[in-house]
């Protein structure tokens, strides 16, 4: 874990050191560039923004819990996608607006986001309850057969060798 | 001695002889061996003879047949060995032995051994000392009577076995005209306990009367010589003289002058006693050697007096003594002086200057050479000391005085009466009974005395004291504390009874002891001896299942076919054998089915217990559920001891899982709203 992050770090580094070697015209070029992008898509960059809001949020505040961000992202994502592609077909300036608008859109997006941070938070509980909730009824069967044995053998028919020692 | 095979033999013999198959009768009577009916209120007093009892017969077969029991006593014990030989024997001069058995001595609700004799028709010869017959002018009737005690002493010789009981308070007329003389029994009690000091020659006066030994025919030959001497002058010798006052007169005097010293024997019978009362043992004259005499042949005499008067006295206590006899005695009155004297070589320079007895002095110079390198025993030494000066005495160890083939009767009787052990252990852990034989010129050593050392080191269960005894006596019967009142002369009559003697608040106890294993080991003989080593097992189990074959076996050879509280001790005794079956429900199934068990076979029990297809089932089914329990234990460990693991990897199985969901809920996403916006 450690080194992926060391890795990622890297690459960031990387990533600021290349900007810094650019010039400024290179520099103007690319910041007009992604100025140019964001205006046309507009739409686009706002539902991103928005929709995604829970992600970004995730990533800066809990940056090493890379599961967190995978589960949360997808599905946010998933959300997001719904009210993405129905942009495609008419896209236009303003379009934003009726976003904003339709709440169920919002509840869309973000409640996909929502739901998968319950699963990242539940499903991992619950999946060890049900796992311990199987050892126990294994663990019960063990003595159940094991006091049918001392009971038809003996005692010392099960050997004393295990918790009791560690105990 | 026999051989231990052969002791084995003749007591099964004499075991299946005695085969107790009597039925109690109504009132006071008792039926032995369903022919003679002892009736216990007919006491015939005048009879009664080496301390048992006696009492009228009836012959259901053959009822003008006077026939009377004698009941032995409990302090001493019968002669059983001697049994089957006094049975086999006829003898005009001795009275008939018809039959012998264990029977329930009703006044005393005991089991007693009772021996059936035919009853002499004229009395006893002699009563209260005063002799009925007159002999003293009857030179032919002395030599009839000389002769016919001779004859009845030279039957117990060609059989090995000696009488020890010719005295004349055991002299009977057989017949109603008073013209034969019989001497009664002689097996009712340890050889000699009963003699008068005055019928013993000096050597076996010496010894403690319970330790007398069966001694040799030259005993018999004394008593029968001083019965005579009786007979001649009418009278009892020395009726009220104690034992040690006369032994010091008779070794003064020598044992034919004391006699005539008190009254003078007439000539005629003078010297054929003289020969019969011979103090030195070997000269003593037999039966061939009187005969001899009577015919008027020459036959030499022994000397007068039992030793020679050495020329050197020794000074012991502040006395002088010379002879051998009274050397020995001063030294065991004198341990520790005698101890120094020994060690200083003053004993060894009396043999060698006083006794003129060079080889002696050798052998005492042994002694003390072996004494000077290790650290002795006081009283040992100077018993083998003595040994060697006065051989044909009884050994003397600490307050004991016995002959060798006494000691074992003697070890009984302390045994019986809880006494001290000690002195007896020590005697059997040293080498004195075997220095005793091999000073004997006559005399062989029992083979079995070289084990007597081994018995006594072992301290197992079928050893010690308890097998020296019984390997060395066959006269002695088994006195376990478990037979209560039960005499057992035999290996058939401990089943027997152990069963008759059982009480349930015994039933806690093992069913055998020391003396019982000890016992059966000597008359069953070796084969036992794998019995033995499960009965000195640690394991419970093993020991029951050894005493359990023990006695299927017993009861398989010798009956008894029924022994209901036997099977119930034995049964309680065999609880632990159960264990060798591992499956709980066989063992309860075998508690119940032992219980059921009433039929008083102990096969029965064996075959339950150890059914060989029951046994091998139970095993390998106990080797799988062993497998299977340790599977299931190390499974179990391993869930309870690794849960934190586990909850941590069930944590990291759901992250993944739900990992896999997202990215499938976001391409499934992602290709649904793309199949959408294609249609659109």
């Amino acid at each position: 874990m450690k080194n992926k992050n060391a890795k990622e770090y890297n690459m960031s580094s990387k990533l600021g050191q290349s900007f810094r070697k650019l010039n400024l015209f290179q520099k103007s070029l690319l910041v007009i560039f992604l100025i140019l992008i964001s205006i046309i898509s507009f739409p686009i960059v706002l539902i991103l923004i928005f929709g995604l809001l829970p992600t970004l949020t995730i990533l800066f505040i809990d940056k090493k819990n890379y599961d967190k961000q995978l589960i949360v992202g997808c599905f946010n994502i998933a959300g997001v996608f719904f009210y993405l592609f129905g942009l495609l077909n008419k896209f236009r300036l303003g379009e934003q607006n009726d976003i904003a608008d339709n709440i169920f859109m919002i509840i869309v997006m973000l409640g996909s986001a929502a739901l998968g941070l319950l699963l990242y938070n539940e499903l991992p509980n619950l999946y060890a309850y049900v796992y311990k909730l199987f050892a126990v009824r294994k663990i019960d069967k063990i003595n159940a057969r094991l006091a049918k044995l001392k009971e038809d053998w003996g005692e010392e028919i099960v050997p004393h060798h295990n918790s009791a020692e560690k105990n | 001695m026999p051989r231990d095979e052969e002791i084995v033999n003749n007591n099964t013999e004499s075991e299946q002889q005695v085969n107790v198959v009597q039925t109690k009768s109504d009132n006071q009577k008792f039926l032995l061996k369903e022919r003679f009916e002892i009736d216990f209120q007919r006491p015939l007093s005048w009879l009664d003879n080496n301390g048992a009892k006696a009492f009228a017969v009836t012959d259901r077969i053959d009822t003008s047949r006077r026939l009377f029991a004698l009941i032995c006593c409990s302090e001493t014990s019968p002669r059983l060995s001697i049994l089957p030989y006094l049975k086999s024997m006829e003898n005009s001069s001795l009275m008939k032995l018809v039959e012998y058995g264990v029977v329930t001595f009703i006044p005393e609700s005991a089991q007693k051994l009772a021996l059936v004799y035919e009853e002499p028709l004229g009395g006893k010869v002699f009563d209260n000392g005063v002799c009925a017959l007159s002999i003293k002018n009857a030179p032919d009737k002395f030599r009839s009577l000389a002769l016919s005690f001779m004859g009845v002493v030279d039957a117990f010789k060609s059989m090995n076995i000696t009488h020890r009981a010719i005295r004349t308070d055991n002299l009977y007329f057989k017949d109603l005209n008073k013209s034969e003389i019989v001497i009664g029994d002689c097996a009712a009690a340890f050889p000699a306990f009963f003699q008068p000091p005055a019928f013993e020659a000096i050597e076996s006066l010496y010894a403690d009367k319970i330790a007398r030994g069966n001694g040799t025919d030259k005993n018999d030959v004394y008593s029968a010589a001083v019965t005579l001497a009786c007979l001649v002058l009418g009278h009892d010798l020395f009726p009220n003289q104690s034992a040690p006052e006369l032994l010091r007169q008779k070794i003064k005097k020598g044992s034919l002058a004391l006699i005539n010293s008190v009254e003078k024997i007439p000539a005629a019978f003078n010297n054929a006693l003289k020969g019969m009362l011979c103090d030195t043992p070997s000269l003593r004259w037999n039966y061939s050697q009187l005969f001899s005499f009577f015919e008027g042949k020459q036959v030499s005499y022994g000397p007068t007096s039992a030793f020679e008067r050495p020329k050197r006295a020794l000074n012991i206590n502040g006395e002088k003594v010379y002879m051998p006899l009274d050397v020995v005695y001063m030294l065991h009155s004198n341990i520790d002086e005698a101890y120094d004297l020994i060690l200083s070589g003053k004993i060894s320079d009396w043999a060698k200057n006083g006794l003129e007895n060079e080889n002696l002095a050798t052998k005492i110079d042994m002694i003390v050479r072996q004494e000077k390198n290790s650290a002795g025993n006081k009283n040992l030494t100077v018993s083998r000391v003595a040994i060697l000066i006065a051989p044909l005495l009884p050994i003397r160890f600490r307050d004991m005085t016995f002959f060798p083939d006494g000691i074992a009767k003697a070890a009984f009787v302390a045994l019986k009466e809880k006494k001290v052990l000690k002195p007896f252990i020590e005697i059997f852990d040293s080498d004195i009974i075997k220095l005793w034989y091999q000073e004997q010129e006559h005399l062989r050593s029992p083979g079995n005395i070289t084990e007597f050392r081994v018995y006594i080191v072992r301290t197992e269960i079928g050893y010690g004291i308890e097998r020296i005894i019984y390997d060395f006596d066959n006269d002695l019967p088994c006195i376990s504390p478990l037979f209560n009142d039960e005499i057992v002369i035999g290996a058939p009559q401990v089943l027997r009874a152990l069963n008759a003697a059982f009480k349930k608040e015994n039933i806690s106890l093992p069913p055998y002891d020391r003396t019982i294993i000890a016992f059966l080991r000597c008359k069953l003989g070796k084969k036992i001896d794998n019995i033995l080593s499960d009965l000195h097992s640690q394991r419970e189990e093993n020991r029951a299942a050894g005493i359990l074959h023990l006695y299927t076996m017993l009861q398989n050879k010798f009956g008894p076919a029924d022994l209901p509280n036997l099977v119930l001790w034995l049964v309680n005794f065999a609880k632990p054998l159960i264990r060798i079956y591992h499956n709980k429900k066989y063992q309860r199934y075998l508690e119940k089915e032992l219980l059921k068990s009433n039929s008083g076979k102990l096969y029965e029990i064996v075959n339950l217990l150890e059914n060989e297809q029951a046994l091998e089932k139970d095993r390998s089914d106990y080797a799988e559920v062993l497998n299977e329990a340790n599977y299931l234990s190390l499974e179990k460990n391993k869930i309870e001891n690794n849960s934190a693991k586990l909850d941590e990897d069930a944590r990291a199985s759901a992250l993944k899982l739900v990992s896999f969901l997202s990215i499938f809920v976001m391409t499934a996403s992602f290709a649904y709203n793309l199949i959408s916006w294609v249609l659109h």
